[in-house]
């Protein structure tokens, strides 16, 4: 079976009649569709190690070593064999969670990632839960109260907050909220969320990287709304008499979930692209940050692992994403 | 083409205020942006310790940084480099992407292999093509320039696989093979120039999001470092004077926002003659 023949009949699952086992065959089919682009997310990271110019056993030695030491040190590190046997050599140690040593401070870069992953999953989720429910709040009432004053606002909010820097709003928000009004810390990590120093450390970050996504989020749902509201079982529920704020709520907002969900979920790119910016300018103790240090400082094994986790966090985000999609597809969920 | 323009016309005959003032603007940047150092004679680069960090006044327009650049010299400079560098991904990605664009159009055998690496390709976000180049060949333009290429690459191509995949079974396209016209040369003088205008209306939607990107990865330090005069780098630079000296900071934000939302709102008007000929 040809790609296109197998991703028509993917699609063709969605409307099939026997759709309970079809769902089971296309969660089967996305979940190993995963594995290969995974298994090229460490191919890429192994390959990024060894295309840098810098020989990480000279690095590892330091500036006074001799070349005996440096030496030793390749053999030991595994650097003289050939290139599938280094590749096989790095999969054992990552199965073992070793990804190597930082060359800056030599601490062991799997547990410095585990330690940056928490918050960087606090500062999105927070991101997520004020972002989205006021996202959609306001393109369900751009397309309630459409043409009218309200939604023209809401359009151009929404244009603007797409078309905004993020690091322009974290430095307005530092300005405006840490410098001038003195409310809330805006560097660095109070703690975690549940502390009354983390949860107010978390807001100004959380609020400004709301802004990746607020502008699309917005426009989808006007537009789904508003699609929604033209199609014959809202034509119906109006018929029998609803008012248009309940028919808006319960019938078109509801079917307009799927293609939200579906955007929040292409958007997550450029939410963790927002992240870095966002964890910079905020000192936030996150991967991101993580990522850029360690790259502007050379420190391959750290950047290495910090660019594995993140893209692989992204794949399997895009595969619950996808999941999702199903579960909200009352076509498919019998 | 010509259908193109007219397109274009009627469109801003239509058009209301806010698409005017939009084009303005974007033409406006561009015009500064070309003459450059001929609109103010200032030196983005001279260095004054003794006037650091001041407001607005007679001596600088606009104010200066920590060193005492005069901030508007360095603002005409960055925006210079920052439209250029943008410019540059749109080119690239999307010359890649026409090419490959047509390719699976064309050969249809190659179509799978094509559109499914694409996808692969598409699937990462911009910022980790950043990080995993600098990481490799360190920070700098070319970086940010070829990850911006590489995310745009993929985009183009469906979009132009599309439209040339409707051009393909057109009659001329027809008439052309059966006089014996090679595959080459009928890719080239006839389907891709009809691809064109989509291409030249899909860059425009595009320019504004890259140039968005691109001072993201600019601002993080994975692109021009100082003391070179680009936007997303003056912003980070200014970052430190945030409290003393705020215009340091966010005009060059300001600047990049006004070009990303006058690139927004023109293509919005744009995108519906895309959408119509798609459809």
């Amino acid at each position: 079976m040809t790609g296109r023949a197998r991703f028509r009949n993917a699609a063709a699952f969605r409307t099939s009649p026997r759709a309970g086992t079809c769902m089971k065959r296309y969660v089967a089919y996305r979940v190993a569709v995963t594995m290969p682009v995974l298994l090229g997310v460490l191919v890429v990271g192994f390959l990024l190690m060894q295309v840098v110019p810098s020989d990480p056993a000279a690095v590892r030695a330091g500036p006074q070593a001799s070349a005996e030491v440096v030496a030793a040190l390749r053999e030991e590190m595994g650097l003289n064999r050939a290139l599938p046997m280094r590749f096989a050599l790095y999969l054992r140690q990552l199965a073992r969670g070793d990804l190597g040593r930082s060359l800056i401070n030599d601490a062991p870069v799997a547990t410095e990632l585990g330690r940056a992953i928490g918050p960087s999953m606090e500062l999105m989720t927070a991101c997520l839960l004020w972002s989205v429910p006021v996202a959609v709040a306001l393109g369900t009432f751009a397309a309630y109260r459409r043409n009218s004053v309200f939604d023209r606002a809401i359009v151009m909010l929404s244009i603007g907050a797409a078309s905004v820097p993020v690091f322009f709003v974290g430095l307005l928000a530092i300005w405006i909220g840490g410098f001038w009004w003195q409310l809330l810390p805006f560097t660095g990590r109070g703690g975690p969320f549940w502390t009354r120093a983390g949860l107010a450390s978390l807001v100004l970050p959380a609020f400004t990287l709301g802004f990746v996504l607020l502008g699309a989020v917005v426009r989808i749902t006007r537009t789904a709304v508003l699609d929604a509201l033209s199609s014959d079982h809202v034509r119906t529920a109006r018929a029998k008499g609803l008012s248009e704020w309940s028919v808006t709520l319960r019938h078109a907002l509801r079917n307009a979930l799927i293609p939200i969900v579906t955007l929040v979920g292409l958007q997550i790119g450029y939410l963790i692209g927002g992240a870095v910016a966002t964890e910079i300018i905020f000192s936030w103790p996150g991967m991101g940050r993580l990522a850029v240090n360690a790259i502007t400082s050379s420190d391959l094994p750290m950047a290495q692992g910090a660019i594995l986790v993140i893209a692989a966090a992204f794949v399997l985000t895009n595969l619950a994403v996808d999941l999702l999609q199903l579960l909200l597809d009352p076509r498919i969920r019998r | 083409m010509m259908a193109m323009l007219q397109d274009l016309a009627g469109i801003l005959r239509r058009s209301g205020a806010t698409t005017r003032v939009a084009l303005a603007v974007v033409c406006g940047l561009g015009i500064v942006a070309l003459a450059g150092p001929w609109v103010v004679a200032a030196d983005p680069y001279g260095i004054d310790l003794h006037h650091a960090l001041q407001g607005p006044g007679w001596r600088a327009p606009l104010g200066t940084d920590e060193l005492g650049r005069g901030i508007l010299g360095r603002l005409i400079a960055g925006l210079r480099l920052t439209l250029a560098l943008g410019l540059a991904s749109v080119a690239i990605g999307g010359s890649a992407g026409l090419a490959l664009g047509l390719a699976a159009a064309y050969y249809p055998r190659a179509d799978q292999w094509i559109m499914r690496v694409l996808d692969v390709v598409l699937s990462f976000p911009t910022i980790l093509f950043g990080l995993a180049i600098v990481a490799i060949c360190g920070p700098g333009a070319e970086a940010v320039v070829t990850s911006l290429a590489l995310s745009t690459m993929p985009l183009t191509a469906r979009m132009i696989r599309a439209t040339a995949g409707i051009e393909m079974v057109r009659d001329y396209v027809e008439a052309a093979r059966s006089l014996g016209m090679s595959d080459r040369r009928l890719m080239w003088r006839h389907v891709m120039p009809n691809c064109l205008s989509t291409l030249i209306v899909f860059s425009t939607l595009r320019f504004g999001q890259v140039v968005l990107m691109g001072s993201i990865l600019s601002f993080v330090g994975l692109g021009t470092q100082p003391p070179v005069a680009e936007l997303g780098t003056m912003v980070a630079e200014g970052r430190n004077f945030l409290f003393y000296a705020p215009h340091v900071a966010i005009l060059p934000a300001l600047l990049i926002f006004i070009i990303v939302l006058a690139c927004n709102l023109l293509g919005d008007s744009l995108r519906d003659v895309v959408d119509r000929r798609g459809s």
